[in-house]
């Protein structure tokens, strides 16, 4: 639409609006044949027919503190403002989140509608008790739509999924800057990354499913950078489990960040290398630790880097009984913080792609092996809590439904109760078919008959082998 | 309850008042504005301020009585509410809606009770942000540090729209086998597959005592020498590293040094350098060419300038001496002690100087070979030092180098070397002193008296007994009138008291006596002699009408006993 006629349709959106306040008002203060009365349902049924004959039809719709006619959000000014609040409210004390309006709309239905806009909503069922009374009183031209609790919802998910993803790129951004600042000799500074580390923190906070859903965007190109990221949202997520403060979190979350910097002192042809590593090259792949923790003392600002974040860097592949490496000649216990990114690490590096494991493992199997195999060396408490916290089937886990229905799992399940059934997105039909909107399932919904789950997983797959790309599904 | 639509009578008052009064948001802005600049003029004190801060308050009331919360959108030069410009400026650079756009910030939102307390640091961090250094924590990170309750906002990140699309989508559009997801269904669990013991909860959820161990582990977290860890992981790395390794972790200590005693941090730094003297002491780890890295690090602590740096940071954090700094003194090396004495000379705070002097103790203890050395050097004030350190620590083989500072130019060394000689009782040297009496300076002849008294050297008598009759002595300040006659009495012993009853008791030409000073010095000289004659030439004066000679007899006669 041309500004031209956006200034028209704000105009005569904003007319209805008044002539609809102007009625609401009229209605409360005078009976119906007062002549005051007549006139704004006058001015209602005038502007309806202004906006109708321009749009087909008059859309009046509130969404948060914003006001929409036909789909066009109405500027609110010092001339406006108390006019939108109060129509807002009418409709939302009803529940109404969206008001079609026919062209064909008497004054009759206006009286009806308005009176009833102008009590107190019902304390249980606002919506349904207006549109009970509606029908009863025979309107039939203009239609309530509830507040769309679902739509908004999504919205707000939507909305949510964004920041995360602008929160989970930019921080990829932040890791591949100061990594390859390192690799290049470049002076880098940390303001970057503590800014990158404090918002992955708000987010963790704030939006955790979100955020943690992004931990899927695996890029086989940027692993390292990706990794990094990855590790510092799952060792967040699992400090906060473990009732970190938002300061700790923080520290925890920079040491995680950085807890591979030691592999940009590798040779890149040995960090880029397909196939396996032999070992003259693991050895030279176990020095990355101690790599990690000199490059972090010598970087500027290092007098600002949270000693936890160092000694992360160095201890995240010790083992609990201080095998792994880098072997320790003095006395030596892990960081808690170095544990947590240990395991973080584990996960992430055992679910991805990357160039010296060609084949990533299923999440789940991850963990079980992560809590099975003491060979792994993590903390089997940690392990516990990160299980609780990623479920029995992580976000991005592939499954096959007792329905053969692939889906993706995009949500651990809340309670302990139904840590195996988890909230899924159905993404390929029974008959193999790929759905193009695929559709969001909790799988602890039970059949009102039976009492049983509506679905179950029946295992986890590959998803390379029905080609799925699961990023596709948290972007 | 049903009603019909015309028997609907509610009051609307108050119905208008919903959304935000913009000139309320007008005002409270300008007033920040006026706050902000006041905190930068007064640095964020003074009466001023409280005033301010008070409109500001009374602004923010105001505009609660409208509404819970404002929310305003922040550009460059203005800030808006409800699309409405409610701020504008000039586009200063210290304008506050440029402080809040240039780092980042894009939209704020106040709510009620702000205005409180979290107003204070609010602008206590904008006060700063003009300040801050392009390598110091902007804006964002400094909000997000304070974790304000009842202020947010949002930022964008500079670039951020670079990022895009950062994750390579595909989409999964064509079909795939049915009969391939239902064999895959329905073939056997693999062993890593999820169980139905999985699904038992106690096997992923913490317990209560699970979370209690969590929880003191945090605690303990928190009380940890974190520094001990990170120099136990460099420690590990140098022991067993190559040559280049090695040499880079030399260079990161050497880095961290001043770091830590800039932050005081001197037990770090002392554990730090102990260690490394450690591995040195091995003999086995490191190479030559690392040996010197690591001898040129020990060696740069002993530099005039680090020493200077380590006297500064004592002068500023009012140091006494700490265990922590006396252990890193044992690692500096000699060479750090003709410095440190140069600093002990010239630091200001006497707490200060004491705790240098303990300092310098530890080090020359370890290192008196060195000492003799610094006797040769140029700075008088580090001779000098030397010289009476080695008197101190009884370096008998130096006497030879301490004689020949009796000739030294400078006064202050030639009392330094009169004084270590005295202290090592060096009766060979005193022939050598005896000169000096007659030194132009009169610390330097003070000094020389002293010492021959102490010493005993008959071989003084003659010119002190000359001395204590000159005419000089006669119009010297009493210090030195007092040491010769002290030095007198010791050497000369009984064969003196004549000459000091005389002093005492006797009248000169015209019957006149010797000024009270000279007088209560002879005393203090027979308290000296100790004999018979000596009491008798006291018991004398015991009497005296000079309250002066008086004093000095009765404290002689109690020496006497």
């Amino acid at each position: 639409m041309s500004s031209d006629g956006d200034r028209a349709v704000q105009k005569a959106g904003r007319d209805f609006l008044f002539a609809f306040h102007s009625a609401l008002r009229a209605l409360k203060l005078y009976p119906l044949e007062n002549q005051a009365v007549q006139n704004a349902l006058e001015e209602v049924d005038e502007a309806v027919r202004a906006l109708s004959a321009r749009e087909g039809g008059v859309t009046l719709q509130f969404v948060g503190n914003f006001c929409f006619v036909n789909d066009l959000r109405l500027r609110i000014d010092l001339g406006s403002y108390a006019t939108f609040g109060t129509v807002g409210r009418a409709l939302q004390k009803h529940g109404v989140g969206k008001l079609d309006v026919e062209p064909e709309t008497t004054r009759r239905e206006w009286v009806a509608v308005l009176s009833l806009l102008l009590e107190e909503g019902d304390d249980n069922d606002p919506f349904g008790r207006l549109t009970e009374r509606l029908d009863r009183a025979g309107v039939e031209h203009i239609h309530p739509a509830p507040v769309a609790e679902a739509a908004s919802s999504r919205t707000r998910e939507a909305n949510a999924r964004e920041i995360a993803r602008q929160t989970y790129t930019h921080s990829v951004a932040v890791a591949r800057e100061v990594m390859t600042g390192v690799r290049i000799g470049k002076v880098v500074g940390l303001r970057r990354v503590k800014r990158a580390v404090q918002s992955i923190v708000d987010q963790v906070l704030n939006n955790e499913g979100s955020i943690v859903g992004m931990t899927v965007l695996r890029d086989y190109d940027q692993y390292t950078f990706a990794h990094s990221v990855n590790v510092c949202i799952f060792s967040i997520a699992l400090g906060k489990k473990l009732g970190l403060t938002r300061a700790q979190l923080y520290e925890l979350g920079v040491g995680a960040l950085m807890h591979d910097i030691g592999k940009v002192r590798m040779p890149i042809e040995l960090t880029t290398k397909a196939g396996s590593l032999d070992e003259p090259e693991w050895d030279l792949i176990r020095e990355h630790p101690t790599e990690g923790l000199l490059t972090l003392l010598e970087m500027r600002g290092a007098s600002d880097l949270p000693l936890r974040a160092m000694l992360a860097a160095y201890e995240h592949h010790m083992k609990v009984d201080l095998s792994g490496y880098p072997a320790s000649n003095r006395q030596r216990n892990p960081t808690l913080f170095s544990r947590i990114v240990a395991v973080a690490d584990g996960f992430d590096a055992a679910t991805t792609r990357r160039t010296y494991q060609t084949e990533p493992s299923l999440p789940d199997a991850v963990l079980k092996e992560m809590r099975d195999n003491p060979r792994r060396g993590l903390d089997p408490l940690l392990v516990k809590a990160f299980v609780s916290m990623t479920g029995i089937y992580p976000v991005g886990s592939v499954v096959i439904l007792d329905t053969f229905e692939l889906a993706i799992v995009v949500e651990a399940g809340a309670r302990k109760d139904v840590m195996h059934q988890p909230i899924v997105k159905v993404v390929f039909d029974d008959m193999g078919v790929p759905l193009p909107e695929p559709h969001t399932i909790d799988l602890s919904e039970l059949d009102p008959v039976t009492g049983n789950p509506i679905r179950t997983i029946i295992k986890t797959t590959d998803p390379e082998r029905y080609g799925i790309d699961v990023k596709q599904y948290f972007t | 309850m049903d009603q019909s639509p015309d028997s609907v009578h509610v009051d609307l008052q108050g119905d208008d008042e919903l959304s935000p009064a913009i000139t309320q948001v007008e005002e409270l802005l300008r007033a920040f504005a006026t706050t902000l600049r006041s905190y930068r003029l007064y640095a964020g004190n003074g009466p001023v301020l409280d005033r301010f801060g008070e409109v500001l308050r009374e602004k923010f009331a105001a505009l609660w009585d409208y509404q819970p919360i404002l929310n305003v959108v922040v550009a460059e030069n203005q800030i808006l509410c409800d699309d409405v410009v409610v701020y504008n400026t000039g586009g200063e650079s210290g304008d506050l809606a440029f402080l809040l756009f240039k780092d980042g910030i894009r939209e704020i939102t106040f709510l009620e009770g702000f205005e409180q307390d979290e107003v204070r640091t609010f602008l206590s961090i904008l006060a700063r942000a003009p300040q801050i250094r392009p390598d110091e924590d902007d804006l964002v990170t400094l909000l997000w540090e304070a974790d304000l309750k009842l202020f947010r906002y949002s930022y964008v990140e500079a670039g951020s729209e670079r990022e895009e699309g950062t994750a390579d989508v595909s989409t999964a559009s064509r079909p795939v086998d049915p009969d391939a997801i239902r064999s895959e269904a329905q073939a056997p669990p693999e062993s890593t597959a999820v169980s139905a013991e999985d699904f038992q909860e106690a096997r992923y959820f913490l317990d209560a005592a699970e979370l209690r161990r969590i929880a003191d582990e945090v605690r303990r977290e928190e009380d940890r020498d974190l520094w001990k860890d990170v120099v136990n992981a460099v420690f590990d790395r140098l022991e067993d590293g190559s040559d280049e390794r090695q040499i880079r972790i030399i260079n990161v200590l050497g880095e961290l040094l001043p770091s830590l005693l800039a932050s005081g941090k001197a037990d770090d730094a002392a554990v730090l350098l102990g260690d490394l003297a450690d591995l040195v002491g091995r003999g086995d780890v490191f190479s030559p060419a690392v040996l010197r890295e690591v001898r040129d690090l020990f060696a740069q602590l002993g530099s005039p300038e680090a020493v200077q740096q380590l006297v500064m940071m004592l002068e500023l954090q009012n140091a006494e001496s700490s265990e922590g700094l006396a252990a890193l003194l044992s690692y500096f090396p000699p060479e750090a002690i003709a410095p440190l004495m140069r600093a002990g000379e010239t630091a200001v705070r006497p707490n200060v100087r004491r705790a240098l002097s303990q300092l310098i103790e530890r080090l020359v203890t370890a290192n008196r070979d060195h000492l003799a050395g610094l006797l040769n050097g140029d700075d008088p004030v580090v001779v000098a030092g030397a010289a009476r350190w080695i008197g101190r620590l009884g370096a008998g083989a130096a006497v030879g180098s301490l004689v020949e500072l009796l000739h030294n130019p400078e006064p202050a060394v030639r009392r330094a070397a009169i004084e270590a000689l005295q202290e090592l009782r060096a009766s060979a040297a005193a022939e050598s002193i005896v000169p000096l009496i007659g030194d132009p300076a009169v610390e330097v002849r003070i000094a020389a008296a002293r010492a021959l008294g102490s010493i005993g050297y008959s071989g003084a008598r003659a010119p002190l007994e000359a001395a204590v009759t000159s005419k000089h002595l006669r119009s010297a300040d009493r210090g030195e009138k007092v040491a010769f006659f002290e030095a007198f009495g010791r050497i000369a012993g009984p064969e003196g008291v004549a000459l000091l009853d005389r002093t005492l008791n006797g009248k000169r030409w015209l019957g006149r006596s010797e000024s009270s000073e000279t007088r209560a010095c002879a005393a203090v000289a027979l308290a000296q002699i100790r004999s018979p004659a000596a009491r008798t030439a006291l018991d004398a004066a015991v009497n005296d009408h000079d309250p002066v000679v008086r004093t000095a007899v009765h404290r002689a006669l109690k020496e006497v006993g």
